[in-house]
């Protein structure tokens, strides 16, 4: 399911999400120093809070191409977005003629879609969160989700290797998020995400 | 999900970013299923119109 656009998609996507986007002050890889920050739950906040300025940027302009596999079919869009920290975000598709002129804005957690062939604005409504989006493997809150990790869930470091932290992410009691469990594989490189894995409340991995 | 393709961007050449996302969902009843973008242009940064973020901009940068 999605991830980034604010995004990623808006998180572009997302980054879905995504993915998710994504998506923001990125950066030359750090330093001897950055094991330090680690020690410390802190530290891994700081972690995943540095991926999402990555991703995310203070503002992002991006077009992409998203291609959607099923069993039967493969089509492709293509789009471009506008994304202002991970809160705003404006997705425009480009292709195909069908969907051309098809737009999307996200402001925080509330998403309306335009569609120009009824000339139409509609609000996403909460039931419709977890559906996909435009046929692709992300859905509606993966758009809008992205926003929410750092403020959402608590961090810890399950361990690391020469090239990469590994994090779990569990909802706060309070967060109003679909997923029980996140594990986010991060570049100690780049400081980016190189996996995620999300899982549902009973805990099964979804993607 | 995987996010792959790391690229340098940006006139310094100081901010990276993975051009690569794909989604590949683990649920049976879709297997065989992925999504995948590839990100063609990327510029962080600039200046972004603000008049995008309204819902007269849904219709408007429509067209």
């Amino acid at each position: 399911m999605i991830r980034v656009i604010s995004v990623c998609l808006m998180a572009l996507l997302m980054p879905l999400s995504l993915p998710i986007q994504l998506l923001f002050a990125a950066q030359k890889p750090l330093g001897s120093d950055t094991l330090d920050i680690l020690d410390t739950s802190l530290g891994v906040d700081q972690v995943i809070r540095k991926v999402e300025d990555n991703l995310n940027g203070k503002t992002a302009v991006m077009e992409m191409a998203m291609v959607v596999k099923t069993k039967r079919a493969e089509r492709t869009m293509k789009m471009k977005s506008w994304s202002v920290g991970n809160k705003k975000s404006f997705i425009k598709i480009l292709y195909p003629g069908k969907d051309k002129g098809i737009t999307f804005l996200k402001l925080d957690n509330a998403m309306w879609q335009y569609v120009p062939r009824i000339e139409k604005t509609i609000k996403i409504p909460a039931s419709m969160m977890l559906q996909s989006w435009m046929g692709s493997d992300f859905s509606n809150d993966d758009l809008v989700r992205e926003s929410s990790i750092s403020e959402d869930y608590t961090k810890k470091l399950l361990g690391e290797t020469e090239t990469e932290y590994r994090v779990e992410l569990l909802p706060k009691p309070d967060a109003a998020v679909v997923w029980g469990k996140i594990i986010f594989a991060v570049s100690k490189q780049y400081f980016l995400p190189t996996t995620v894995q999300y899982f549902d409340e009973d805990g099964a991995l979804s993607g | 999900m995987s996010y792959t393709d790391v690229q340098s961007l940006g006139d310094d050449g100081n901010r990276f970013y993975p051009m690569a996302w794909t989604v590949t969902p683990q649920e049976s009843e879709k297997a065989g299923h992925q999504t995948a973008i590839k990100i063609t242009e990327a510029v962080f940064d600039s200046e972004v119109d603000p008049s995008y973020f309204s819902k007269r901009a849904l219709k408007r940068f429509s067209r």
